[in-house]
């Protein structure tokens, strides 16, 4: 189907608008948190990091900071090994219920927050236990650990059987074929399940309200119950801090993998020149 | 009895559901020898050589190994070399760390590692290709190094699995003659799974063939072909054509079979006179001549496929099509020239 240039310019600019509609107030945020007015206001008259240099200052923000990441490289490392076991077996035993399973580990992707928040609470009171640093874990693992196993078995299931097969026929057992063979296959999946899962729960708001203990702040919390006092340019550089982070973590992940798998890929050292008495036949080295 | 074969399966057999992958399978492979296991896809002859690698579980029956039954011992405690169809080399693993691969579990000193991973390279004719990885080699040099990787570790048993059919036609018979020079001069114990016929008459030294889960036949490669022990096993090594005949007579172990157009040949064999029988004959077999006016079969040629070495020949013969393969010495006949056709009894088999 043509297109005539009408089109095109529409669709482009409409495509545009959605876009800015969705990101510019993360622009705003961050251009307020550099303006150097006491109250965060348009217009920018200036630029400042003062705002910044006072968070560090704030101990509230540097406990919730603190807390944040406690929780979610806790989170993540629990979800990656639940999770890398958990696809493992999805992916290479065919036990009864392996579908049920699938839908039971993977559903908290699709169950909205709140609900999931407010079960895991009820089923801790049933269980006659209080909001602790270790409901949150829990939960928190329970909503990162679909990342870790979608990604992971997306990856394994590319890695022929054959491989390990081969392996154990050379005399690995199968954890030292899991260790040697697939994990180092699957490592650049792990890795990114590991940085989802660490960002989802670095993010997440909704469930945790229901299960942190009373004064207890995560980042995004703290930002979230300041704000219902007043906008303040403290808050707007921790909201640009937070974007940053969100923002930041992720892609370096990916620049660090491409980096690591292209590696891999690229010859040691260039291939020498095939010798001249090899057969004909085996020229065509790639 | 003198040493224990190197491998025996007794009474094999492994079930998927209610079909029978292997039916009742006994074999008896000798020290050093090569055998081929040959047959169509599903007839049981992978998973008979997976069950050898204890990568399968027997639902019944023995593998037994020098002696000692090996059903219960896990594939990494089996000490079988075994190269796959698609080469299976560790892609993050340069050549030089997959063959050294099984020896690390062999706690063999890193020295000698190096040592026999070089020998190991040079005996696959690829000693400069050590540090590359398997991306960066060819289809054969893959093959090779895969090859190296299942002899490194002096294995009781080598199992191939159709190790050639992923490579193109000129690649295949130039590594066939490599990995039969190899055989030969380890010394390696060696069952081969193929497909292919000619790979198996060309290597092995002993040829199984395969169909539905059982052995049909057993023997050197020429037992085989010049001795097939049923129609099915004649016909998986090239075109048969098949002839009526009516036997005029018999008497120590040959009888006088008449065919059509009053040609009469003595056939190896003994069935009362008046007997009808089925003959068949190998195409390659069955030689196209001129018509010279003397008792023959006859009729013309109907179709032509000419190969380059040979010409494969449809001739309508009364109301049958005969198949003739013949040399392409010759210039080719077109398709209506009158042929003769000539056999001779000894070639002639009962089906």
């Amino acid at each position: 189907m043509r297109h005539s240039r009408l089109t095109l310019w529409l669709l482009g600019g409409f495509t545009l608008l959605v876009y800015a509609y969705k990101i510019l107030p993360v622009f705003v945020v961050v251009a307020l948190a550099f303006n150097p007015p006491e109250f965060g206001s348009f217009p920018i008259v200036g630029f400042t990091t003062r705002w910044f240099g006072g968070l560090l200052d704030n101990p509230a923000v540097v406990t919730a900071v603190k807390t944040s990441l406690r929780l979610a490289v806790a989170t993540a490392a629990i979800a990656t090994v639940l999770g890398v076991a958990a696809a493992y077996a999805l992916v290479r035993y065919p036990f009864r219920g392996r579908a049920a399973v699938q839908l039971l580990l993977t559903m908290p992707i699709l169950v909205p927050h709140l609900i999931v928040g407010v079960g895991l609470l009820l089923a801790f009171r049933i269980l006659g236990l209080s909001r602790s640093f270790t409901l949150m874990l829990l939960g928190h693992v329970a909503l990162t650990m679909p990342f870790v196993i979608l990604t992971t078995q997306h990856r394994l299931q590319a890695i022929p059987l054959y491989l390990e097969e081969a392996s154990r026929t050379l005399g690995a057992n199968g954890w030292q074929t899991f260790r040697e063979v697939t994990l180092p296959l699957a490592a650049p999946a792990i890795v990114t399940g590991f940085v989802f899962a660490f960002m989802s729960s670095f993010d997440e708001v909704t469930a945790t309200l229901f299960w942190r203990p009373a004064n207890f702040d995560t980042v995004p919390i703290y930002v979230l119950s300041e704000l219902q006092n007043s906008v303040s340019q403290e808050l707007n550089a921790l909201a640009a801090a937070l974007v940053g982070f969100s923002v930041g973590v992720p892609v370096l992940t990916m620049l660090l993998l491409h980096l690591w798998t292209s590696r891999r890929r690229r010859p040691a050292r260039a291939p020498e020149a095939t010798p001249a008495w090899q057969p004909a036949t085996e020229g065509d080295a790639r | 009895m003198s040493a224990p074969a190197a491998v025996e399966m007794r009474r094999v057999s492994r079930h998927y559901g209610s079909v029978a992958a292997v039916d009742d399978l006994d074999l008896t492979i000798a020290e050093g020898e090569f055998v081929a296991l040959l047959g169509s896809s599903g007839c049981g002859k992978t998973t008979t050589l997976r069950m050898m690698a204890g990568l399968e579980q027997p639902s019944s029956g023995d593998i037994v190994v020098k002696g000692r039954r090996v059903n219960d011992v896990p594939v990494h405690a089996r000490n079988v070399g075994m190269v796959f169809q698609n080469h299976a080399l560790f892609p993050h693993r340069t050549a030089f760390e997959n063959i050294a691969f099984g020896l690390k579990y062999r706690k063999v000193p890193k020295p000698e590692i190096a040592r026999r991973v070089a020998r190991a390279l040079e005996v696959v004719r690829l000693p400069h290709v050590a540090d590359r990885l398997p991306s960066q080699l060819s289809g054969g040099q893959q093959q090779r190094i895969a090859v190296a990787r299942a002899i490194v570790i002096e294995p009781d048993l080598l199992l191939f699995d159709e190790p050639l059919s992923a490579l193109d036609a000129g690649l295949r018979d130039e590594l066939r003659v490599e990995l039969k020079r190899i055989q030969k001069s380890l010394g390696i114990t060696t069952v081969f799974v193929t497909h292919d016929q000619q790979e198996a008459l060309s290597m092995a030294d002993r040829i199984v063939v395969m169909h539905g889960g059982r052995k049909r036949q057993e023997g050197t490669p020429e037992d085989i072909y010049r001795a097939p022990n049923s129609e099915f096993v004649m016909r998986f090594f090239g075109r048969v054509n098949s002839l009526p005949g009516t036997v005029t007579s018999a008497g120590g172990g040959t009888m006088q079979v008449a065919l059509a157009e009053g040609v009469s040949l003595p056939v190896p064999g003994d069935a009362a006179p008046g007997t009808k029988l089925s003959l068949l004959l190998r195409a390659e077999r069955l030689r196209l001549v001129p018509d010279d006016g003397t008792p023959a079969l006859r009729g013309h040629v109907t179709g032509v496929d000419y190969l380059g070495m040979m010409v494969r020949y449809d001739v309508a013969c009364g109301g049958e099509t005969f198949q003739a393969i013949q040399p392409a010495e010759d210039a080719v006949l077109p398709i209506g020239t009158p042929v003769a056709l000539s056999l001779r009894g000894e070639d002639l088999v009962l089906s």
